[in-house]
């Protein structure tokens, strides 16, 4: 089965999945909005994260025996109509986070790399990479996740750790000024770019779990969550009031890493290793929205689905119309409620609901 | 059938490849006028004089000598007077490898440049490590005179910035240093300042060719990008006293009239708060005898000496370090500016507030100790 | 069984090699063989002179006079009849169509050599041949042992190739052993010349871009395999025995890798996956460095590129794209020149088109230098140097147009594809991904052989004990 995935792959996936795309323009936006107590509110929304990964994987501990995917718990349990509701938010939070995601990318690449060009023409090679590897399965994905992350581990850690020299944590203090109820609401308004774990319940009917279920989850969501706030500190650390200007915290990070500012860029090679964690991020998503959609329709797509795929495309033409800005700010306006709905309660009654959903299953089959 | 497939297979890929070659703009690194360093002074209609030194291929193929030329351009931002370079050299001008930005001096000392320094910060290309100094006199007669270098004046006074100032107690500071200086709550921050020293010609296969070398031993000082007052050597050398990342001060004694050297090799430096709303500092120093030999003469990982220093040299190079430091803590009450992060270091327990940020530096009581000993 | 011998005679009717010899042994018998196929010494050592003054009354009779031959039997059908004579079997024949097969074969072939794709500074220099049987042989040689099972196959409908599947029984997993004798047995084809064609109907992803299945010259090598589990396969008329399944680690083993120290063989191993990585991606980088980011390259080698390609007609891409299309027409010619005038052209295309192009100002010193590294880097995987060149150009095309974004795209294309592929139960990136931390031991690193006590994991086996 193409799509199964063992428990360390998933890990591993979700600490790509915590690592990309946090750093590209979240650094910049959470200095604007908190100055230099924004890796306070990274730390507030990683404990909520913490708390809903845990139930999830308590869920799928429980969903072990009859491994049953998302959508049949859902039906089984809350009913059909609202499980398609629920398939539908997921599927906006996907799509949005993918266009989020490659909107800053688009933006990193034309004004880091200068290699601009238009939103189509740059989209296309990126979702024929995430379609392929639909094509391919999500053991692909998780395989691949498991060949390059040692080396976007170092790449991070590298980009990290070379303006520490630079860098002056005394300008963190002190601590708390921002007032924590802001600090708190931050959290809850940028919620939109954490909760990376929702993927799983895309691939919860094929994890293959051998000992540990907690463990290594728990082990990635703690060096991820270290690693994000680490990055948010040292981002505010090295740039102080000019942080909230540089909105793209990898690609200018790494500035002070070369010993001698005639030995080039190296930081941006370590920077592109570290870009294809975003790419490996865009194609995960890109495939949870493509099983959305397949749930959705009620549907098995054995193949795979040229219809699904254009609908994900289609939607990913967004940004043309709308700067990933504006998009955010709507998204905030009018989505955040629908969305904590599903990043955050869901998981929490995900337990609850598995179990239900176990009880009926095994009621029908009686 | 399958030969039409075929066929609009082929044409697909075509297309595909056309769209995307014609869709990617790059510029090829022959088409950039690479740009090593940029002068900016101020011209007669009080617009900018930039002086860009750009790579320039084809004067030979060896790595040093002239492979750099020089081209000055005027503009009324320093945005216009980029273009202008693009426009004289034909080429895009590219500042991805620029390693110095040099103001001249009447620039730096007439003119507010908070848009300069913020377009350097927000600009993608341009490297925030980069050196940022002021000069004597005008930065454009500064770059002309690499040919008395024999080699590139940015990368002259870059390397010598980054690599030599510090063993030789000289403080310095990157664009993003300078940037997030004057974006503090006391806005004061301080640059090198260049100048040329012209020196005999000791090369008799070409008289005329002049020779010199860069000097960087002062230092301008800017509050909110206006300049505040210039630092000499002697106040740089108490400036430096406090940086404990800074070494290699050399201190003269008198002793049985026998004059002894001794070099700062190590410090550390405590700033602490006190309850009078001032500041306890204690600076405390090791210092051995200077030499000259290629023996590394400082820096933290030196071989001891084992020649001892007597009490009495050192009670005096601690009488000395203690004047020059008060020396630069008196001008620093002088001139109000705040390059020790005063200010900071209260804003770090207090919180920002209008009542500190104004707070002048003479209402800061500094109580100074300094500790000496040999090592 | 009867068997006809007209019908047998009619089918090669015609041929001048269809020798028919009769004899009188008390009863009329016919000895019928191909003459370009036996050796006539054997003939008659094994068929003429036992059948010599015997006067038989019946067909057992003469069976058992034949019986001093290693290889007497009685064919089945016609078909069988027909396969051995093209063989080089003798089949003897009464008035009554009964028919006994005597082996005859002739040994017409190279004798055992060092190969010359898979030489070694330290280990056995024994090769395998053309002949099936020898090569079987030199197997057995080393395998003394009856859990070593050979499963015959005839693949080919004209060339009638013997196949040989080997492996060792209770080591490798059966259900591999079985899907790949039904592969086998399924091909449906006019002839096999060589092994690598079965290569073709073995892979069951059908994939275009590198090989899945491994192959060897080197019978210590094939046994080496066999003992981690997988099966080889020996095609008649091939000197490459094929060995499934294969992992795409095993083309950065060298054969001399378990007679060396383990240390070096590690350190030789990762030198080897760089120069891979770094020839597929170099030539790409170098010229996505000069169209899109010069900012990454150092200052003072920017000016020697400068310098160098200033005078250059060519954009970046279409220089370093000439520079590697020529390397690979002077691999191409290098191959099928004679081995002594290829000597000659390599230096001639090495100091005539690198230097005399960059003279003449056609290419720059920097590109010819990165085209060249990248070209020798290739040679460390053997097996995928075609295709890793072929990806090569891909990749700095794609590079060329769309810069860091086209490589970082194509690399990922690249993994996620090879991530994908599974043969017989084996992943082929096994065991990186999916990770095997015991397989590692024989990976790009290596511990010592006493160390080695597990078989790998990413191998179907059946006894994962290496010591029993």
């Amino acid at each position: 089965m193409k799509d199964r995935v063992s428990v360390d792959q998933l890990a591993l996936l979700y600490l790509m999945l915590v690592m990309g795309g946090k750093f590209l323009s979240l650094p910049a936006l959470l200095a604007g909005d908190l100055g230099h107590d924004s890796w306070l509110s990274v730390i507030f929304s990683f404990l909520w994260d913490g708390i809903c990964l845990c139930f999830l994987l308590w869920a799928i501990r429980i969903n072990d025996k009859s491994k049953l995917d998302v959508s049949t718990i859902l039906d089984k349990s809350v009913s059909k109509p609202v499980s398609k509701a629920l398939l539908a938010i997921f599927f906006v939070i996907f799509v949005l986070r993918i266009n989020i995601l490659l909107g800053s990318c688009y933006t990193m690449f034309s004004v880091t790399f200068d290699v601009s060009t238009n939103w189509i023409v740059y989209l296309l090679p990126v979702a024929a990479l995430s379609f392929f590897a639909i094509a391919k399965g999500f053991n692909a994905i998780a395989r691949t996740g498991q060949i390059l992350f040692g080396l976007i581990l170092v790449s991070v850690v590298a980009l990290f750790v070379s303006p520490l020299a630079e860098a002056d944590f005394g300008q963190l203090l002190p601590i708390g000024e921002a007032g924590w109820g802001k600090i708190l609401l931050t959290s809850y308004t940028r919620s939109f770019w954490f909760s990376d774990y929702i993927f799983v319940y895309f691939v919860m009917d094929g994890i293959k779990i051998k000992k540990h279920v907690f463990t290594p989850m728990l082990v990635s969501f703690g060096v991820g969550a270290a690693l994000s706030v680490l990055l948010n500190a040292v981002f505010v650390a090295l740039f102080g009031y000019l942080a909230p200007d540089f909105d793209m915290a990898m690609s200018k990070i790494g500035v002070f890493s070369a010993a001698n500012t005639t030995n080039g860029r190296w930081d941006w090679l370590t920077l592109s290793v570290w870009l294809t964690s975003v790419f490996i991020k865009v194609a995960v998503f890109a495939f949870c929205a493509y099983k959305c959609l397949e749930k959705i329709a009620g549907a098995h797509f054995v193949r795979f689905n040229w219809i699904a795929a254009a609908i994900v495309l289609l939607t990913l033409t967004l940004p043309m119309f709308a700067s990933a800005e504006q998009l955010l700010n709507t998204v905030i306006k009018w989505g955040v409620i629908p969305f904590t709905l599903v990043q955050y309660l869901l998981p929490l009654l995900m337990p609850l609901l598995t179990k239900t959903a176990q009880r009926r299953t095994e009621v029908a089959n009686e | 059938m399958s030969n039409f497939k075929r066929i609009a297979a082929v044409l697909l890929v075509v297309a595909a490849v056309a769209v995307v070659a014609a869709s990617f703009k790059g510029s090829d690194v022959l088409d950039r006028a690479i740009i090593l360093g940029l002068g900016v002074d101020i011209s007669s209609d009080n617009g900018i004089t930039l002086t860009a030194e750009v790579v320039s291929p084809g004067n030979g193929t060896e790595q040093v000598g002239t492979f750099s030329k020089i081209v000055t351009v005027q503009g009324e931002t320093i945005n216009v007077a980029i273009q202008n370079v693009a426009e004289v050299t034909g080429k895009e001008a590219s500042l991805g490898q620029c390693v110095v930005l040099v103001l001249g001096q009447e620039y730096s000392e007439k003119v507010d440049f908070s848009d300069l320094t913020e377009y350097f910060i927000n600009h993608h290309s341009f490297k925030e490590s980069a050196v940022v100094c002021c000069c004597e006199g005008s930065a454009e007669d500064l770059f002309n005179k690499g040919n008395a270098l024999s080699q590139s004046m940015s990368l002259a006074i870059a390397t010598g910035l980054l690599e030599q100032a510090e063993k030789i107690a000289v403080p310095n500071n990157s664009l993003l240093e300078f940037a997030r200086s004057q974006n503090e709550l006391f806005c004061t921050g301080y640059l090198n300042r260049v100048k040329f020293v012209p020196s005999e010609n000791t090369d008799s296969s070409l008289p005329d060719k002049p020779m010199g070398y860069v000097s960087y031993r002062e230092l301008c000082v800017f509050r909110g990008n206006k300049f505040v007052t210039l630092l000499d050597e002697r106040q740089v050398k108490g400036l430096s006293m406090f940086l404990p990342e800074v070494y290699g001060e050399t201190f003269v004694s008198f002793e049985d009239e026998v004059t002894r050297t001794v070099q700062v090799t190590e410090k550390s430096v405590n700033i602490q708060t006190d309850k009078k709303g001032g500041f306890d500092i204690v600076v405390q120093v090791s210092v051995r005898y200077g030499r000259t030999d290629s023996e590394e003469v400082s820096g933290p990982v030196t071989a001891k000496n084992d020649k001892e220093i007597p009490q009495k040299v050192l009670g005096d190079v601690a009488e000395q370090v203690r004047t020059v430091a008060e020396k630069y803590l008196a001008s620093q009450r002088e001139y109000n500016f705040d390059l020790l992060d005063f200010h900071e270091a209260y804003r770090r327990i207090e919180g920002t507030s209008t009542a500190l940020a104004a707070k002048p530096m003479s209402e800061f009581p500094v109580r100074l100790t300094v500790k000496i000993a040999e090592g | 069984m009867k068997i006809s011998f007209d019908k047998l005679q009619k089918l090669w009717r015609g041929q001048d090699d269809f020798r028919i010899r009769e004899l009188n042994c008390g009863i009329s018998l016919k000895a019928v063989c191909l003459d370009t196929m036996c050796d006539d010494a054997k003939v008659s050592a094994f068929v003429l002179q036992p059948l010599a003054y015997v006067n038989a009354d019946a067909f057992s009779e003469v069976e058992r006079k034949l019986a001093v031959g290693t290889g007497v039997r009685k064919p089945p059908n016609l078909f069988a009849a027909a396969e051995d004579l093209t063989n080089g079997y003798t089949l003897v024949f009464d008035g009554e169509d009964n028919c006994i097969s005597v082996d005859t074969r002739t040994a017409v072939g190279r004798s055992i050599a060092e190969p010359p794709t898979s030489m070694v500074m330290r280990g056995p220099r024994e090769g395998f041949v053309e002949d099936v049987k020898t090569n079987i042989t030199l197997l057995r040689k080393r395998l003394k042992t009856p859990d070593f099972k050979i499963i015959n196959l005839t693949v080919g409908k004209y060339t009638n190739t013997a196949v040989a599947v080997c492996y060792i029984d209770g080591i490798a997993d059966k259900s591999v052993v079985d899907s790949v004798v039904q592969r086998l047995e399924s091909v449906k084809v006019d002839g096999v010349l060589d092994s690598s064609y079965l290569a073709r109907y073995l892979d069951v992803n059908r994939t275009f871009l590198f090989r899945r299945i491994g192959s060897t010259e080197k019978p210590d090598i094939a046994v080496g395999k066999m003992l981690e589990g997988r099966l080889t396969i020996v095609v008649d008329g091939s000197p490459m025995a094929l060995t499934v399944p294969y992992l795409f680690v095993e083309d950065m083993q060298s054969p001399g890798d378990y007679y060396e120290n383990s240390a070096m063989t590690t350190l030789s191993r990762i030198l080897r996956f760089i120069s891979v990585v770094a020839s597929v991606l170099l030539p790409a980088l170098y010229v996505c460095l000069q169209v899109y980011n010069y900012q990454i390259i150092p200052l003072r080698f920017l000016i020697t590129v400068l310098n160098a390609s200033e005078a250059i007609p060519f954009s970046p891409l279409t220089e370093m794209l000439l520079v590697l299309i020529v390397f690979d027409i002077l691999r191409e010619a290098n191959l099928r020149m004679p081995s002594a005038v290829g000597i000659s052209l390599s230096l001639v295309g090495a100091i005539v088109l690198g230097d005399a192009a960059v003279q003449a100002g056609l290419l720059g010193a920097p590109a010819v230098m990165i085209g060249a590294l990248s070209g020798i880097g290739l040679f460390t995987m053997p097996d995928n140097t075609l295709i890793l060149s072929l990806l090569r150009l891909a990749v700095t095309l794609v590079g060329g147009f769309m810069g860091l974004l086209g490589v970082i795209i194509s690399v990922l294309a690249i993994i996620v594809y090879l991530a994908s592929m599974q043969n017989y139960k084996t992943p082929f990136l096994a065991p990186f991904a999916p990770d095997i931390p015991e397989d590692r031991q024989d990976a790009l690193a290596q511990v010592p052989v006493p160390q080695m006590k597990k078989r790998p994991k990413s191998i179907p086996n059946e006894n994962g004990d290496r010591r029993g």
